[in-house]
């Protein structure tokens, strides 16, 4: 299967998807229930794009192409809804947040079908273990190289929205230290982390040939990078963030990723280099473990930050973007969150000092993901 | 592993009880996980096996009388009732009123049916109104034992164990209406016949709520997943069952209710050990042990047709009433009938049901209970084979860590 040619789409939409846990009422572990309540949402005459994943207690709902900030929350909302009308009728819950705190990987159930399966046959435990829950958020390229350019700019920012959207502090039982832990278990793939770089779609193919050639992959969605090409839609995809615990900071930190993408388009303010990427794992990994108390280390002035000050310094320099877009609200409460050092991690931690009762830290989160 | 001992030498003979509870507690486990490695049948089929084999090779009678030993069997029962209350979650009942219709359906269904055989056999219409009561249950020991011994998560599993409990409680109910109208029909008047069931519905609420709030307060202080928070669940229980006696109120509504009430109040998951621990875990083997000695090899195979028609007319009432409203309750087809089937189990509260028929008309309670027998009986063991395959059906279980227990 050769690369697909890359689909015009209006610079600067967006889309975003939505990895959503299903719990039990009782326990508020996971419950494998996606194929009932898709069943139920049909029955109810659910519109909306809503898909099962790779284990039967996830789902995944996404949004149409979104003009703005507002559009992305409206659609997300009416989704949110209507997957809880469908969850109370079959008594589940459904909630945010990037990985399970207490359900044991071992429990889960592949869900059927061809493509899980082989997966769950190439991967084993890791198939498992991929009972995570994530954002991804598409934004919409004019071209192939403009998307690439995109791309390996946006990637230097990586770290930022890490910080901001993490909410896997719980996995397994256990705190794990780390704010967002559940990239750790994407890590775990061979072929995760960064796309190479290449800044033309010329260059982009023949290095997918030369995959496909090996047999290491066969299509795009072998690829398990932070941020890939979706050439289908004409987009690239961030798929960093953690599922937020509220649509609604699903939709601000969309936002976000929207204005770095105008700013970066627009005015261009730096030249993407291989050399970015020497500290980008370094800087994945303070994100990740540390949140906004992390380093970050300016890939081009080699200067070290902390990196929620990072991320005001990001929001201010944008700010003319966020103007033009109208995601100024989305983009301050994000920069805020910075400057107090809150995001959801340190909520369900908070949570969880008050209540250290892990099934009950899971139903605060999904009266959060209702309010 | 038939608890033959005949070959024992005399000496044994003169052994206390204790000693036959000894070997039930040594020998009912090993039956257990016998049937459950060789035949992959749940494990308290076993201990009904051995209750089986033992009421009809000893004399273990005077163990299972013993009022000690009958205390610690209503604990245990109340354990289950209790554990099962606290999974029941009434809310859900107003977010989907197809389950009210789907328990009305397999529960009145069932009623009608039994009612009718029973009136065709000329059981008379007391005695026919009683077993088609007691037939609406499906035993919420037996459903909670065998969920809880398979970890089942899911849609049927939920909602086998919300319509269990409330078949149980329309059963109670519907005995003490039947008790009411056999009042009046022996010339009381409207009020002395309401009386009785009254102050019984009353003091059952009251003491209810009381459990209710006694296990509240306990789980806001302690933590319930520790061993010693939960041997004061026990106590409390038990403390729950003395009080029900003196009130007169009923033993299986008690702790179903209180379990309900406390989960409907208060939403913060409630999670303690499956059982109460080790100490509960011990009690419903003897629970199932004992359940099996009630009932009688010569029942099944001779007290016959009438029994295998109740079974079957049973099963096809409990199948048709989830059936009926199963797509519009958010079911699929296979699920609703798997439902169906997981309800069938019926055997130990069909019996505390008869007692308090019984006490107060000991005539119609030995009807009943005759009647009741052969059914029972069968479905002491295939009831739990019948749930397990039904949730195993469905995926609600996980195979493979049961597998690798084995292993």
């Amino acid at each position: 299967m050769s690369l697909e040619a890359f689909s015009t789409s209006r610079a600067l939409t967006l889309g975003v998807e939505l990895e959503l846990q299903l719990v039990g009422t009782h326990d508020f572990d996971l419950v494998a229930a996606a194929p009932d309540l898709l069943r139920v949402l049909e029955q109810q005459g659910f519109v909306g794009d809503v898909k099962p994943e790779i284990t039967s207690s996830m789902i995944e709902i996404a949004t149409g192409i979104c003009e703005d900030y507002g559009d992305v929350l409206a659609q997300l909302t009416a989704l949110r809804n209507g997957l809880l009308e469908g969850a109370r009728r079959l008594d589940i819950g459904i909630c945010g947040g990037g990985a399970h705190p207490f359900q044991l990987w071992g429990e889960r159930q592949i869900t059927d079908g061809v493509r899980y399966k082989h997966l769950s046959d190439l991967y084993g435990y890791l198939a498992k273990q991929f009972t995570v829950f994530g954002q991804h958020v598409h934004i919409g390229c004019p071209g192939p190289d403009e998307a690439l350019r995109l791309l390996h700019g946006m990637s230097r920012f990586i770290p930022h929205l890490i910080a901001l959207s993490a909410s896997s502090p719980f996995v397994q039982g256990h705190d794990t230290g780390f704010d967002s832990a559940r990239l750790n278990s994407i890590f775990a793939f061979p072929l995760s982390g960064r796309a190479p770089f290449v800044l033309t779609w010329a260059d982009f193919e023949a290095y997918f040939e030369k995959m496909a050639r090996t047999g290491v992959v066969e299509s795009m969605k072998d690829f398990y990078w932070d941020i890939r090409p979706k050439p289908e839609y004409g987009t690239i995809e961030v798929r960093v963030l953690d599922t937020p615990l509220t649509v609604e900071r699903a939709a601000r930190l969309a936002a976000l990723i929207q204005t770095i993408a105008r700013w970066l388009m627009v005015d261009q303010p730096f030249t993407p280099a291989e050399d970015d990427y020497l500290v980008y794992a370094f800087n994945r990994f303070q994100a990740c473990r540390f949140g906004y108390e992390g380093v970050w280390v300016d890939p081009e002035s080699g200067e070290r930050c902390v990196l929620g000050d990072a991320i005001v310094a990001l929001v201010n320099r944008i700010g003319p973007h966020a103007a033009v877009l109208g995601t100024q609200a989305a983009c301050a409460a994000l920069a805020h969150d910075a400057a107090t050092r809150t995001n959801d991690a340190m909520w369900l931690r908070e949570q969880y000092r008050a209540d250290p009762l892990l099934p009950e830290l899971v139903r605060q989160q999904c009266l959060r993901w209702a309010e | 592993m038939a608890p033959d001992l005949s070959f024992l030498p005399g000496w044994i003979a003169p052994l206390d009880t204790s000693f036959w509870l000894a070997m039930l507690l040594v020998i009912a486990p090993l039956a257990g996980e016998a049937v459950f490695r060789l035949l992959g049948w749940p494990r308290i089929v076993g201990y009904t096996l051995v209750g089986l084999f033992a009421s009809n090779h000893l004399d273990a009678g005077g163990l299972a009388l013993s009022e000690g030993f009958r205390h610690g069997l209503e604990v245990a029962m109340a354990v289950l009732l209790f554990e099962l209350g606290s999974r029941v979650h009434l809310h859900w009942l107003r977010d989907n009123p197809w389950l009210i219709a789907t328990s009305l359906a397999e529960a009145g269904m069932t009623f009608v049916m039994v009612f009718g055989i029973g009136h065709y056999l000329g059981l008379g219409f007391g005695s026919s109104i009683a077993v088609g009561a007691v037939c609406m249950v499906s035993s919420p020991a037996v459903v909670m034992r065998v969920a809880s011994e398979l970890n089942a998560r899911g849609q049927v599993t939920e909602r086998l164990l919300m319509l269990s409990a409330l078949n149980t409680i329309y059963a109670v109910l519907a005995v003490q209406v039947l008790l009411a109208l056999l009042g009046q029909a022996h010339g009381q008047s409207v009020l002395q016949s309401l009386q009785a069931p009254l102050r019984y519905l009353v003091s059952t609420f009251v003491l209810a709520l009381l459990l209710a709030a006694a296990v509240g307060v306990a789980r806001r202080r302690l933590d319930l997943a520790n061993e010693n928070s939960v041997l004061l669940l026990i106590g409390l229980l038990f403390l729950a069952l003395v009080l029900v006696r003196l009130a007169g109120a009923s033993p299986i509504l008690v702790p179903l209710l209180a379990g309900m009430v406390l989960r409907s109040r208060d939403l913060r998951p409630c999670l303690w050990p499956r059982h109460f621990g080790t100490a509960g875990g011990a009690l419903v083997v003897l629970l199932f042990v004992v359940n099996g000695m009630a009932a009688d090899w010569r029942l099944i195979v001779g007290g016959g047709l009438a029994g295998v028609t109740v079974v079957v007319l049973r099963a096809a009432a409990k199948v048709g009433g989830s059936v009926l409203f199963g797509r519009l309750s958010g079911l699929s087809m296979g699920q609703s009938v798997a439902l169906g089937i997981a309800l069938l189990p019926m055997s130990g509260t069909a019996f505390l049901l008869t007692a308090s028929l019984y006490l107060a008309f000991p005539e119609l309670g030995r009807h009943v209970a005759a009647a009741l027998a052969g059914a029972a009986a069968v479905m002491e063991i295939a009831g739990p084979i019948a749930t397990q395959w039904a949730l195993r059906h469905c995926g609600e279980t996980n195979i493979g860590k049961e597998a690798h227990h084995v292993a």
